[in-house]
């Protein structure tokens, strides 16, 4: 549980820097998210939302959950782990919908217009919903 | 989805903490240097980790893969040798799906999908946090560069392209360069181990 809200900060921490390093971005060439600052807080956003998964994961299947297909089945009682489950489901949208757009941005206008929108946030915004219901039923 | 009958009061949940984190950001804190942040995230069970979740398909491996370890191997190569292992499988994954199957334009649509290509993406980040100040010797530093390099134009460019293939021809590109940056990440873990000048 400690895990899942360290993770939940780390996550969010990312995304602010991510975010302001996109606004500070001076060209949108075809490849600018591979230059300095961008590309590294990008590799660390990624890396925390995928490590952030990986926990969701370990503990949804500790918790009784079952994968199946790629689709979590959760115990009827348990509202907190159908939270985290959906935290998790939302990760690949996440990289469609949200950050393939920001990547394919040309100028900075439209790159800030998706760091700036809440979809932007979603995906800390879940997992500490989650969390904050899993510490609200007892399950922490 | 069972799940989903859960999900208005999760909705709730996630609408209070936006509401919560307000226009200033998603609430993060100061955060260290990224490459002290990406080695965070990754350890020498990693590997095991990633094989206990399991559910990468077995498609069989698109790219090349690292020659065998040397005995004396530190656990930061072991992990990053297991990283490339398992990223070459889950890449053969992806290009099995994009090339071979049902048109990738389902991708986001059908969870079983989706979930091949999180596998991939899962080993892909965990092999760039693996990699992170790994190598010493001038010469495999500079092939793990050129590797690192590539991953962030696979994510700066090609992995949004392949998000968007409409046809396996769409996506030959992208599945070109996937293996190209997996093979190059082969060829610093054979430099790394071959110069046995691995901090």
């Amino acid at each position: 549980m400690a895990g899942l809200r360290d993770a939940t900060a780390d996550l969010a921490a990312s995304l602010d820097d991510l975010a302001e390093a996109v606004r500070s971005a001076s060209s949108f060439g075809e490849l600018w998210a591979a230059e300095a600052p961008v590309a590294d807080r990008l590799l660390r956003m990624q890396a925390d939302l995928f490590g952030a998964s990986r926990l969701i994961e370990r503990y949804l299947k500790d918790s009784g959950a079952t994968l199946t297909g790629g689709v979590w089945q959760v115990p009827d009682s348990s509202p907190p782990l159908a939270a985290l489950a959906a935290a998790w489901e939302s990760v690949i949208p996440f990289q469609f919908e949200t950050l393939g757009p920001l990547l394919g941005s040309r100028n900075a206008g439209d790159a800030e217009a998706i760091v700036d929108s809440g979809a932007w946030c979603a995906p800390s915004a879940a997992l500490a919903g989650a969390v904050d219901l899993l510490v609200t039923d007892g399950e922490g | 989805m069972r799940h989903r009958r859960h999900l208005h009061r999760f909705g709730a949940a996630v609408l209070a903490a936006l509401v919560v984190l307000g226009a200033g950001g998603c609430g993060g804190d100061t955060n260290p240097p990224a490459t002290e942040a990406v080695t965070a995230n990754t350890g020498a069970d990693a590997t095991a980790e990633i094989g206990a979740l399991g559910a990468v398909p077995d498609a069989g491996p698109a790219c090349r893969t690292p020659g065998p370890l040397p005995a004396d191997a530190s656990d930061a190569l072991t992990a990053l040798h297991g990283a490339v292992a398992d990223l070459a499988a889950s890449a053969g994954a992806v290009r099995s799906l994009a090339l071979e199957g049902p048109a990738p334009a389902t991708w986001p649509g059908d969870p079983a999908d989706s979930l091949i290509l999180r596998r991939f993406l899962e080993d892909l980040y965990r092999t760039a946090g693996s990699a992170a100040n790994l190598a010493a010797d001038p010469e495999a530093a500079a092939v793990l560069a050129d590797a690192q390099q590539s991953l962030l134009a696979l994510q700066a460019g090609d992995l949004p392209r392949l998000y968007q293939a409409q046809s396996a021809e769409d996506s030959a590109g992208p599945v070109a360069a996937i293996c190209a940056t997996v093979d190059l990440f082969a060829d610093a873990v054979d430099a790394i181990g071959a110069s046995g000048q691995e901090p």
